[in-house]
């Protein structure tokens, strides 16, 4: 156990020690925060037809991805498991008296939380002190705040699981990254990092609620804004642990299968 | 009890075979044939503890292969790998902790952070003893002077700087054994030849050392054992002096006249080339005498300068691996 903590805690070290990535991330997300904030406005403003969310609760959860949006699967930050493998250099990861699923899983858990502490606090802040209709708006009550950073904390479980699938398929040299890259862009979207899902066509309402990736992000985000009842966030806990429990099941078999197979290519 | 035990290891790749440009890519979407390389061809052999085994062969012949498989990243097709009495890929995680192992085209150090802090986070990888890690870093810093590399962040050491890491890292665990794969790959001379005094006083403290490498001068200063292996079977196994006896037997007596001298000839000789002063006189140890060969020599003229010599073992191995390919 202490060895994956250390792991957790020397990835984290790793993220958190290059100033000019913080300042990049910080104001790439404030920017993107400002600029997606002004479309949806503009969309309630001018648009046509009802939605299910009001335009201040809309541009809210807007800025809170901006804030949690790291801890849905991304191309980006996995990067270094991703040259590891295909460079090699995995082998080194063989060499270790680990469980090479865990030791992944911590890594990818120190890759979600580590950005995610990054920007919480000035990207927050500057969501505060952006002006309405733009800025981000007060939680529903502090215990809808609560609810929905603990929802958010529970998720990345769910994140995490489905990274190391995405890995099991890069393993599996007869994939090709191409499928691994496509399934962390569908997380993305059905997680409703692009537009929030109650946004989405009322028909499919239900099938987004209970899919695996509004946990990582809508439907704690949902809650921050009041447009899930409070009473739910147990539910939305055990929606995220089935599907954890589903991703680590089937990421453990796959990653197994694929290292009986596995060459480490060149010298 | 031999530490490290191979019996009839095969493994075979599959290797896919695509003509090359647009439209070999567009073919190869569809149809695909593969090609088998065989990287192990039934290879048997046993290294006793302490042992210092050079395990040598041209590129592809199957060295690093053998190293993942007893080091247990790679399964073999058939036969089987024992080392320690454990059976590396079935019994993984018991089996690393009690080897160590050192890619030199890679890297198992934390790029972004500071070199102690790769070394805190194998020692708890390990689970290595607070005391037993203390007193093992400084001994190990202070055989290869890396004390003041320990605060370096990985990426900002040299290559040499960062082999010495690298070592370090392999050993903080105390393995019974060490696998090195070219570990003196593109390192200067001087670091070589501290890299091997530092390897040469670990292998006599009782870890056992199988090195791969394309440098001779490692073999010649470290290796009681040389294992030649080429096209995935083993072609040698033995000490140095009998891989010379056996494949490059011949001497040569390098010799330089002070005055010119006559073409001549010379009995019990393999050949004498003449090059204005300078000679150089080929013969087989069982065929002539040196010092029958050198009195008839010096009775020619004076010489300058005189030495007897082995081939080089550089051009013996080269005429090893051209003779694979026949």
């Amino acid at each position: 156990m202490k060895a994956y903590l250390s792991i957790l805690r020397q990835q984290m070290i790793g993220q958190l020690q290059y100033r000019a990535g913080f300042w990049a991330g910080t104001l790439n997300h404030i920017f993107w925060g400002v600029a997606r904030a002004a479309i949806l406005v503009a969309f309630y403003l001018y648009g046509q037809g009802e939605a299910d969310i009001t335009m201040r609760q809309a541009v809210s959860m807007v800025w809170l991805q901006q804030v949690a949006g790291s801890l849905v699967p991304g191309w980006n930050t996995d990067i270094a498991l991703y040259t590891q493998i295909r460079s090699g250099d995995v082998a080194y990861e063989l060499l270790r008296p680990m469980d090479a699923y865990a030791h992944w899983y911590v890594k990818s858990l120190a890759g979600r939380l580590g950005p995610f502490l990054l920007v919480l606090v000035p990207v927050l802040g500057a969501g505060l002190l952006v002006p309405e209709p733009w800025g981000l708006g007060a939680p529903a009550s502090p215990l809808h705040a609560l609810a929905c950073l603990l929802t958010l904390l529970s998720g990345v479980f769910t994140s995490c699981a489905m990274i190391l699938l995405s890995y099991a398929m890069l393993l599996d040299v007869r994939v090709g990254d191409a499928p691994s890259r496509m399934a962390v862009t569908v997380a993305q979207i059905l997680s409703g990092l692009y537009l929030p899902l109650q946004l989405w066509p009322e028909a499919m309402q239900t099938f987004l609620y209970y899919q695996p990736f509004a946990g990582m992000l809508d439907l704690p985000v949902r809650l921050y804004v009041g447009a899930q009842p409070l009473a739910r966030a147990g539910e939305i806990v055990l929606l995220q642990a089935f599907w954890t429990a589903v991703f680590v099941l089937a990421g453990r078999a796959w990653i197994g299968r694929s290292f009986k197979k596995l060459v480490i290519q060149g010298g | 009890m031999a530490q490290i035990v191979l019996q009839h290891v095969r493994k075979t790749y599959r290797v896919s075979k695509r003509k090359p440009g647009m439209l070999g890519a567009l073919k190869g979407a569809f149809t695909r044939e593969t090609t088998q390389i065989r990287a192990a061809d039934d290879i048997s052999f046993s290294i006793e503890p302490g042992e210092l085994v050079g395990y040598i062969g041209p590129n592809g012949a199957g060295k690093s292969t053998t190293v993942k498989m007893m080091s247990g990243i790679l399964v073999p097709d058939a036969g089987e790998v024992r080392i320690l009495g454990r059976i590396p890929h079935k019994q993984r995680k018991e089996h690393v902790s009690h080897i160590g192992v050192v890619f030199g085209q890679r890297s198992q150090l934390w790029w972004d952070t500071p070199v102690m802090d790769s070394f805190h986070l194998l020692r708890d990888i390990y689970r290595v003893r607070e005391s037993d890690f203390k007193r093992r870093l400084e001994e190990l810093t202070g055989m290869l002077d890396a004390q003041a590399l320990l605060h370096v962040p990985v990426r900002q050491l040299s290559l040499g700087q960062r082999m010495k890491c690298e070592l370090i890292a392999a050993l903080l665990h105390d393995p019974e054994i060490l696998f090195l794969d070219e570990p003196t790959i593109g390192l200067d001379a001087v670091t070589k030849l501290n890299l091997r005094a530092f390897l040469r006083a670990h292998n006599q403290k009782g870890v056992t050392m199988v090195l791969t490498t394309h440098d001779m001068d490692d073999i010649s200063a470290l290796c009681s054992r040389v294992m030649v292996i080429g096209k995935g079977r083993l072609l040698f196994d033995g000490d140095m002096g009998e891989m010379r006896r056996r494949y490059a037997p011949a001497r040569v007596i390098k010799a330089r006249f002070e005055a010119d001298v006559a073409p001549f000839a010379l009995e019990g000789a393999q050949s004498v080339e003449m090059d204005g002063r300078a000679v150089k006189v080929t013969f087989l140890p069982e065929q002539a005498h040196a010092d029958a060969l050198i009195a008839s020599l010096a009775s020619r003229g004076s010489l300058a300068d005189l030495t007897v010599e082995d081939t080089d073992v550089e051009q013996l191995v080269a005429d090893m691996y051209k003779e694979m390919d026949r």
